[in-house]
C-alpha cells in the first residue's frame, strides 16, 4: 500500500480483506464521563497515535471470506442462555443466515475476532481508539453529536428487533470522518481488558494473552437510548451473544 | 459542651469525646450500633438515634457522682479533663464499616493471569454422554424425593453455605448494578479480588432433590472435578463434587441432619449480604428487614439502607422475621412491598411465614442475603 498524504477522514481500502478503513489522526481527547455510569468515571485525557479503523463492523460476507480461507469454525450454537435462531450459520454449507450478508457477524467470541484480525494482518482497536473514533476531540456523546436522535442508529427505538445491514443509518448516524454504526447495532469487541479508569495503554490492560474480560463498546439493538452512547463500556464476561460483533484497526504511519 | 436547643438530653452525643467508646460498649444490638455509626458518618443522626446511648450516658453518671460528693472516679476525672480540653471541633467521623471499591485509584498492578482452560482442548472436557435432566428416570427422582435428602454448596474460601432447592432452579453469578437484577446466588463478595464470575455463570436445577448444573456462557466456564463442562451442557451433581466457577470453588454435599434438628438449641441467626460480605446478626423476637428512611423518621430493625445502590430496591418494610416460641427455627414472611421475596430462587407467597434453613439465600429484589446459624 503506497503511503499517501494522510488526512483525517481519508478512506482507504485495505487490501488483505478488502474493507474500507478510515484514518484517525492522533491527538489528546476526553475519555470517560463524570456524569454517566460508574465504570466510566472519572473523566480524563488520553493521548493516542494515529490509526485506521474499519469503516463498519465486520459483516457476515466479510467473515465468510475469513473462514473460507482459514477453515475457522462457523458460529453455530445451541444454548439455553442465548437465542441463536436467525444468527446461526449453517455448519454444512458454512454459510451465514439468509439475507444477512451485510449484517455484522455475531455469535463470535473475542478469540474469533482476534483470529480474523490476525488473518487480515490487523488488530482489534483499543478501548481508547474506539472511543476516540466515536467521540472525537470535543467529547461529543454520540458519533453524530451530543443529542440522541431517532433514525440515527439501531437501538430498541428503531424497533428492528435484530441486527441491521451496515450503513442502514448512514450518513446521519456516521462520525464526521465517515465511520459507520459505532453506536447501536452490535456491541463491538475491543482489545482492552476491562479495568477501571483512567485508561493507561501500558499498564497491562492491552495484554492479549489474558483470559480475563474484554471491553465491549457501542451498545446494540437490544439497548435503549440511555445505554447507547460513545461512552458506555460493557465487561464481556460471556463468550458470545447475538448482539456482539467486532471491527478492526491498524496503526498508521511508519 | 453546648447541647442542641430543644434536646431532651443534657449532653450532646455528637460532640462527646467518648462517643465512639460509648457506642462500642453500649448494650444495644450490633445493628443499632452500626446504624448509629453510619448515621453519624453521613450526618443523618437524629435525637431518637442517640436515645439508645443517652439512657446510659456516662457524662450524666459522672455528674451524679460529683454531686454526691464522692471521690471522683478515674473515669470521671478522664471525662472531666476531656471536656475541659475540647477544642470545639467535631471529632472525625467513624470510618464506614462496609468495604468499598475505590472509584479512582492509581493504575492497579496487573491481575494474576489465571490459566483459564480454553474450550479448544476437547480432551479435558467432560464426556458428551452426560446424563441430562430428561434422561434421569422418574423412579430415581421419586426415590430421591422420598429420602428427603437435602444438598448444599459450600463456598471453599470462607465456608459460606448455599442451600439448594428440592425443585426449581437457581442462577449463580455476580451482581452488576448497572445491568439488571442480582442473580439468585450472588458470589460478588467472594469473587471481589478476582472478577472471574460472570453475571450469569451457572444454573443449578433441582428435580426431587437431584441437582443438575448447566453452563451459561460465562467466560471462565465451569470446571467440575477438574474437567471443563462443555458450552451449554448440563451435568448431574454427585456428593463431593467440586464445582469451580472462575476462581470460586463450591463443594456439593449433603446437609448434615443435625441442621434440621436444632430444636430449641440456642443459636445465633446471621445474615450475610452476598454482595459485600457484611454480616448482620439477627436479634431475637420479631424483626423487620427493610430500609431505614430518615425523611419519615422510620428505622427498620434490620436496616439495609447503608448498602447504597444495592439496597435502593429494598422497600422500607420488606420482610418480617419471627421465631415460634421456644424454637430455634427462624421464619421469614414477605410483607408485600417490593419485587417479591425469593428463597433459593423460588418466590414465596405473601402473608405466610416460611422456615429458613442455614444456607438459604433470600433475594429481596435489590440484594441477596445468605442465612446461616452459629451455634
Amino acid at each position: 500500500m503506497t503511503k499517501k498524504q494522510e488526512t483525517d477522514g481519508e478512506i482507504i481500502v485495505f487490501p488483505d480483506d478488502g474493507k474500507e478503513m478510515v484514518f484517525q489522526s492522533g491527538g489528546t481527547f476526553i475519555m470517560g464521563s463524570d456524569n454517566d455510569a460508574e465504570n466510566a468515571k472519572p473523566e480524563h485525557r488520553v493521548t493516542i497515535d494515529s490509526f485506521y479503523i474499519d469503516r463498519w463492523p465486520v459483516t457476515n460476507a466479510e467473515y465468510k471470506r475469513f473462514i473460507d480461507a482459514t477453515g475457522h469454525p462457523v458460529p453455530n450454537y445451541d444454548v439455553a442462555w442465548c437465542d441463536t435462531s436467525g444468527y446461526n450459520w449453517d455448519i454444512e454449507t458454512r454459510m451465514y443466515p439468509a439475507g444477512k450478508a451485510e449484517h455484522p457477524v455475531v455469535l463470535v467470541t473475542w478469540e474469533d475476532a482476534l483470529a480474523y484480525a490476525q488473518w487480515a494482518n490487523k488488530r482489534l482497536p483499543t478501548e481508547a481508539e474506539w472511543e476516540y473514533a466515536a467521540r472525537g476531540l470535543n467529547g461529543r456523546r454520540y458519533p453524530w453529536g451530543d443529542k440522541f436522535q431517532l433514525n440515527h442508529c439501531n437501538t430498541v427505538e428503531a424497533r428492528l428487533n435484530g441486527t441491521s445491514a451496515v450503513g442502514t443509518f448512514s450518513p446521519q448516524g456516521d462520525t464526521p470522518e465517515g465511520v459507520v454504526d459505532l453506536v447501536g447495532n452490535v456491541w463491538e469487541w475491543t482489545n482492552s481488558l476491562f479495568r477501571p479508569y483512567p485508561y493507561f495503554a501500558d499498564d497491562g490492560r492491552e495484554d492479549m494473552t489474558s483470559g480475563h474480560w474484554r471491553v465491549l463498546r457501542g451498545a446494540s439493538w437490544v439497548n435503549d437510548a440511555i445505554t447507547a452512547n460513545a461512552i458506555a463500556r460493557l465487561d464481556g464476561d460471556f463468550l458470545f451473544y447475538n448482539n456482539v460483533g467486532f471491527r478492526c484497526a491498524i496503526d498508521a504511519g511508519e | 459542651m453546648p447541647e442542641e436547643s430543644g434536646s431532651p438530653y443534657k449532653y450532646s452525643c455528637r460532640k462527646c469525646p467518648i462517643r465512639n467508646r460509648c457506642i462500642e460498649y453500649s448494650d444495644s444490638a450490633p445493628t443499632i450500633k452500626a446504624q448509629i455509626r453510619n448515621a453519624f458518618a453521613n450526618k443523618t443522626d437524629t435525637i431518637d438515634l442517640w436515645a439508645h446511648l443517652q439512657s446510659n450516658c456516662l457524662l450524666v453518671k459522672a455528674d451524679e457522682e460529683a454531686k454526691k460528693g464522692s471521690t471522683e472516679s478515674l473515669l470521671s476525672q478522664r471525662l472531666r479533663r476531656a471536656r475541659e480540653n475540647r477544642t470545639g471541633e467535631l471529632p472525625p467521623p467513624a470510618p464506614p464499616p462496609t468495604p468499598k471499591k475505590p472509584t479512582f485509584s492509581p493504575p492497579p498492578p496487573p491481575k494474576p493471569l489465571t490459566p483459564f482452560i480454553k474450550a479448544s482442548q476437547p480432551d479435558d472436557n467432560l464426556p458428551n454422554d452426560i446424563r441430562d435432566p430428561d434422561q434421569v428416570t422418574r423412579h430415581e427422582i421419586a426415590s430421591a424425593r422420598a429420602s428427603g435428602q437435602r444438598f448444599w454448596l459450600t463456598v471453599q474460601p470462607n465456608g459460606r453455605h448455599i442451600t439448594l432447592p428440592i425443585d426449581g432452579s437457581l442462577v449463580l453469578g455476580r451482581y452488576d448494578p448497572h445491568f439488571g437484577i442480582p442473580p439468585d446466588v450472588d458470589l460478588t463478595f467472594e469473587d471481589a479480588a478476582y472478577d472471574s464470575v460472570s453475571r450469569r455463570h451457572a444454573r443449578i436445577t433441582g428435580k426431587g432433590g437431584i441437582h443438575f448444573i448447566e453452563e451459561m456462557g460465562g467466560r471462565a466456564g465451569i470446571v467440575i472435578n477438574g474437567k471443563k463442562l462443555g458450552l451449554g451442557a448440563t451435568h448431574r451433581l454427585y456428593e463431593g463434587d467440586i464445582i469451580t466457577l472462575g476462581h470460586i470453588s463450591l463443594r456439593y454435599s449433603l446437609i448434615p441432619g443435625w441442621i434440621f434438628r436444632l430444636g430449641s438449641k440456642a443459636v445465633t441467626h446471621v445474615f450475610t449480604v452476598a454482595a459485600t460480605g457484611e454480616t448482620i446478626v439477627v436479634p431475637p423476637g420479631e424483626r423487620i428487614i427493610g430500609r431505614s428512611d430518615r425523611f419519615i423518621n422510620y428505622q427498620a430493625d434490620i436496616d439495609l439502607s447503608h448498602l447504597g445502590a444495592i439496597s435502593q430496591k429494598v422497600s422500607r418494610r420488606r420482610a418480617l422475621l419471627s421465631q415460634p416460641m421456644g424454637l430455634s427455627r427462624l421464619y421469614i414472611e414477605d410483607m408485600g412491598s417490593g419485587f417479591g421475596t425469593k428463597i433459593n430462587g423460588e418466590l414465596i407467597m405473601m402473608g405466610k411465614a416460611y422456615p429458613l434453613t442455614p444456607g438459604d439465600h433470600i433475594w429481596l429484589g435489590g440484594c441477596v442475603l445468605a442465612y446461616d446459624v452459629q451455634i
